[in-house]
C-alpha cells in the first residue's frame, strides 16, 4: 500500500474534529442548571418533576416491558441506581444537572431528559 | 475456483476476527464513558475495505451486527449495523479516492461517521438530548482512529512481509 500514514489533509480533518468535540463541550458548560426531569418510557413521558419540589433524595423505580430501572432524584440532579439491561450503560453515565443532559438506557427504552424552561411546577403522570 | 475458496477463507477469518475482538473490547467498555466503545473491531472492517472491496466489508459489517443482536439485543444490532454501514461505505469510498488522505485521516472519518450516524439514530430513537452526548463521544473518534489506523499499518506490514517471504520459498 502506497498510502502515507499521515497527510496534511489528515492534520486538518484532525484539527475539525477537535473543534467540534471542544465546542461542543463548551456549549455544554453554558447550559444553566435543570430545573426540571421528565422520564419517558418509549415515546410516553411516565412523569415529569420540578427540582424545586425535591426536599429530600426521592428513589423512583420504573417498571416496564423489559425490566426495571431505579432512579435517584435529588435536589441538584439525577441518576440511575440500578437497572435491569446487560451493558448497565445508564447507571455508569452517573448524575446529571444541566439542562439538556440525559440518560438513555437503550435496551429498556427509558430516557431521562433535564430541561431548563422552568415551566414544570409539579408531578405528572 | 481455487481463488474463491481464498477469498471465502479469507473472509470467514475477517468475520471471526471482527467478532473476537467485538467480545474482547466489550471487557474494558466499562472503563470508557457510557456508550462508548474502543472500535478495535473497525480494524477489521477498515482491513476489508483496504484489501478485499465492497462485498466482503460490508458481510464483516452484517456478522458483527448479527454477533451484536445475539450478545446484547436488537437495540444494539441496530446501532452497529447503522453505524457500521455508514463507516464503511465512507472508507471503501476513500480508499479508493480520498488519495490526499492519509491512513490516519480515512480512519478518523470511519471512526466519526461511525459515531455521528450512531448518534442520529439515537436522535430518532429518543430525541435531542441525546446530543449532549455528541461532544465526548466525537473526542473519542480521535484515539479510535489512531488505535484503528496504527492496527491495520501493523496488519498489512506483516501480511506484506509473510507474503514476500513465502515467494522466496517458492522460488
Amino acid at each position: 500500500m502506497k498510502r502515507k500514514w499521515f497527510s496534511v489533509l489528515d492534520l486538518a480533518v484532525l484539527l475539525t474534529v477537535l473543534a467540534l468535540s471542544l465546542g461542543g463541550f463548551l456549549w455544554l458548560r453554558t447550559r444553566e442548571r435543570a430545573e426540571s426531569v421528565s422520564v419517558f418510557c418509549g415515546d410516553e413521558c411516565v412523569f415529569t418533576l420540578a427540582f424545586e419540589d425535591v426536599e429530600e433524595p426521592v428513589s423512583h423505580t420504573l417498571q416496564t416491558e423489559r425490566g426495571t430501572l431505579t432512579l435517584l432524584i435529588e435536589k441538584d440532579g439525577v441518576c440511575v441506581t440500578d437497572a435491569a439491561c446487560p451493558d448497565g450503560v445508564c447507571a455508569r453515565t452517573g448524575k446529571i444537572a444541566r439542562a439538556g443532559e440525559s440518560i438513555v438506557c437503550a435496551p429498556l427504552g427509558v430516557v431521562v431528559v433535564l430541561s431548563g424552561d422552568g415551566t414544570v411546577d409539579g408531578v405528572t403522570g | 475456483m481455487k481463488t474463491n475458496v481464498k477469498k471465502l477463507t479469507r473472509l470467514a477469518l475477517l468475520c471471526a476476527a471482527a467478532i473476537a475482538l467485538s467480545a474482547f473490547e466489550g471487557l474494558f467498555t466499562p472503563l470508557l464513558p457510557p456508550g462508548a466503545k474502543a472500535g478495535l473491531s473497525n480494524v477489521v472492517v477498515m482491513l476489508a475495505a483496504s484489501t478485499m472491496g465492497w462485498l466482503p466489508t460490508l458481510t464483516v459489517v452484517l456478522f458483527k451486527a448479527v454477533f451484536a443482536l445475539l450478545s446484547r439485543g436488537a437495540v444494539s444490532a441496530a446501532f452497529s449495523a447503522l453505524g457500521g454501514l455508514c463507516s464503511a461505505i465512507l472508507l471503501l469510498f476513500l480508499f479508493r479516492y480520498g488519495k490526499l488522505l492519509g491512513v490516519f485521516g480515512i480512519s478518523l472519518l470511519g471512526a466519526f461517521t461511525h459515531s455521528a450516524a450512531q448518534l442520529l439514530l439515537s436522535y430518532a430513537l429518543y430525541g435531542a438530548a441525546i446530543f449532549a452526548y455528541a461532544p465526548v463521544f466525537l473526542l473519542l473518534s480521535v484515539p479510535s482512529g489512531l488505535i484503528t489506523a496504527a492496527a491495520l499499518r501493523a496488519t498489512l506490514a506483516l501480511s506484506s512481509r509473510r507474503q514476500h517471504q513465502g515467494k522466496e520459498r517458492k522460488i
